[in-house]
């Protein structure tokens, strides 16, 4: 089962960030940290199996005691309220990701990392 | 340097200014004090370790720990007698874990890590592997101490801050470290 | 050869003496005793081992640096992270950036005024999880605005509405400092 997840996680990092990139208020995701991954996966205590799946995309995957968690890192635009843009990520995330992989997402994530006014 | 605003720092930075910004949260400004200590920390860990795998990890903790508690530091001139501290803390605190009885004194020589990662890819000279091997044959403080001292050129009071001994002790374990390496060294020869 | 444990040589003379004289000429004694020769040939393999050992070419891996930063600017992102409300599981968070980019852009909608800098920092935490943070605005009012209090009243207004409206946190004390003017034009 552990393998399961191992080779899904990618596929399911890349629905997620579709999913994210395509939330009305939403006007990108941020590229995410390299090597964060690594220096995660090499700390021996973390109980978590961290694959940064798609982390140019902004989107890490987590596994951890059977729960399958979704972190996005999101830049949002101005109009809508953000608390509101971030929890419609969380919603569109776990209902593409079930979907089209069938998995379920215990748990969306959301940091909004910057907010994009208008041009004044 | 005509008049005109200044754009880019090109002028490398003090210590002490750079360890003032990273306090107020400049990331850039840490990043060019990891740099320039980095190598010297590794260094010193990688001697005391032995292991490479090791040594990084220790370096690692050291950096991220030292930035999470910059704000306790309240002399920005003691930035690098910090590291210095930690990175020998940890090693040592490594060195223990290593030993399988709870009881660990370390003044007494260490069991040697069994998996070793060989400290080089590259070969070295005779005489430097001859040292290296013979610096594991010291006691974890003597080795700090004997690092401190004779690689990174620290002051006997320094030293005596970094491992939390008094300077003649310090001297003591130098002494002592000298004498026995130079045994094997001569032994070698 | 045994070292005892003040580090003296069986003839009397110890090893720190026969180190910090390693340069210097040898006298009678030294040239004589058999324990001082050896530790003398024994220090000097030392200090020649040791010197190699300095020049050895830097053992640092070239990707500790990006790991070392990674996890610092992570660390850095984690801290000004601030919560907001959200149903569903997992949180929403949003960056004191974030927050800073709406109410500056609040306070400059006010008119004959812009803002420098925005400071925010979370204070506490409301009923439905969200922040509540304090933030301290520096400004630049108009030259010749002569409705002073008032520009300062309708600053307040906005920053506290978008805070809310814009954001999904509370402002529960908002600072104004008033720094410099401007002129039309500049």
């Amino acid at each position: 089962m552990t393998s399961e997840y191992v080779i899904a996680a990618p596929v399911v990092a890349g629905v997620a960030a579709r999913a994210a990139a395509g939330t009305a208020g939403v006007v990108r995701l941020e590229p995410g940290l390299r090597g964060l991954a690594a220096a995660l996966v090499r700390a021996a205590r973390d109980r978590w199996t961290g694959l940064a799946a798609a982390p140019a995309e902004g989107v890490r995957v987590r596994t951890a005691d059977g729960k399958l968690t979704v972190e996005v890192d999101v830049v949002v635009s101005g109009i809508d309220q953000a608390a509101a843009v971030g929890q419609a990520v969380q919603r569109s995330v776990r209902r593409e990701v079930a979907a089209q992989t069938g998995r379920t997402v215990d748990a969306v994530q959301v940091s909004i990392v910057d907010i994009e006014m208008e041009a004044r | 340097m005509k008049g005109g605003a200044v754009t880019t720092t090109s002028v490398p930075l003090d210590d002490a200014t750079l360890v003032s910004r990273a306090r107020d949260g400049d990331v850039r400004a840490y990043e060019q004090l990891v740099l320039r200590y980095q190598g010297l920390m590794f260094r010193l860990a990688l001697k005391m370790l032995h292991h490479r795998g090791d040594a990084e990890d220790v370096v690692q903790e050291v950096f991220l720990s030292v930035w999470r508690k910059l704000g306790q530091l309240h002399d920005d001139h003691a930035f690098v007698g910090w590291l210095y501290r930690s990175t020998t803390n940890r090693c040592l605190n490594v060195i223990r874990a290593r030993k399988p009885q709870a009881d660990v004194d370390l003044e007494l020589a260490e069991s040697p890590r069994r998996d070793a990662q060989p400290e080089h890819a590259a070969q070295v000279s005779g005489q430097l592997e001859a040292l290296n091997s013979a610096l594991q044959t010291l006691t974890p403080q003597q080795r700090a101490c004997w690092l401190l001292r004779e690689v990174h050129g620290r002051s006997y009071d320094e030293i005596g801050e970094i491992v939390g001994a008094n300077p003649t002790a310090v001297r003591g374990r130098i002494a002592r470290a000298r004498a026995q390496l130079a045994e094997v060294m001569k032994a070698w020869r | 050869m045994a070292v005892n444990e003040d580090y003296a040589l069986p003839c009397g003379r110890d090893v720190d003496t026969i180190w910090d004289r390693l340069d210097r000429d040898t006298d009678e004694h030294d040239q004589d005793c058999p324990h001082c020769r050896t530790a003398r040939e024994g220090l000097l393999a030392l200090r020649s081992a040791t010197r190699e050992l300095i020049d050895e070419p830097d053992p640092t891996p070239p990707d500790l640096l990006g790991r070392i930063m990674s996890a610092v600017r992570a660390e850095v992102r984690r801290g000004q992270m601030l919560d907001l409300a959200s149903a569903e599981p997992g949180g929403v968070a949003v960056s004191t950036q974030a927050i800073a980019v709406v109410l500056r852009y609040a306070a400059d909608s006010a008119g004959g005024v812009r803002a420098r800098r925005v400071r925010v920092r979370q204070v506490g935490v409301d009923a439905a999880g969200a922040a509540q943070v304090a933030a301290e605005l520096t400004l630049t009012v108009r030259l010749g605005n002569s409705a002073g209090a008032e520009t300062l009243a309708r600053v307040r207004e906005l920053v506290s509405a978008a805070a809310t409206a814009r954001v999904g946190i509370t402002l529960v004390s908002l600072n104004l400092l008033v720094e410099d003017v401007y002129e039309d034009g500049e």
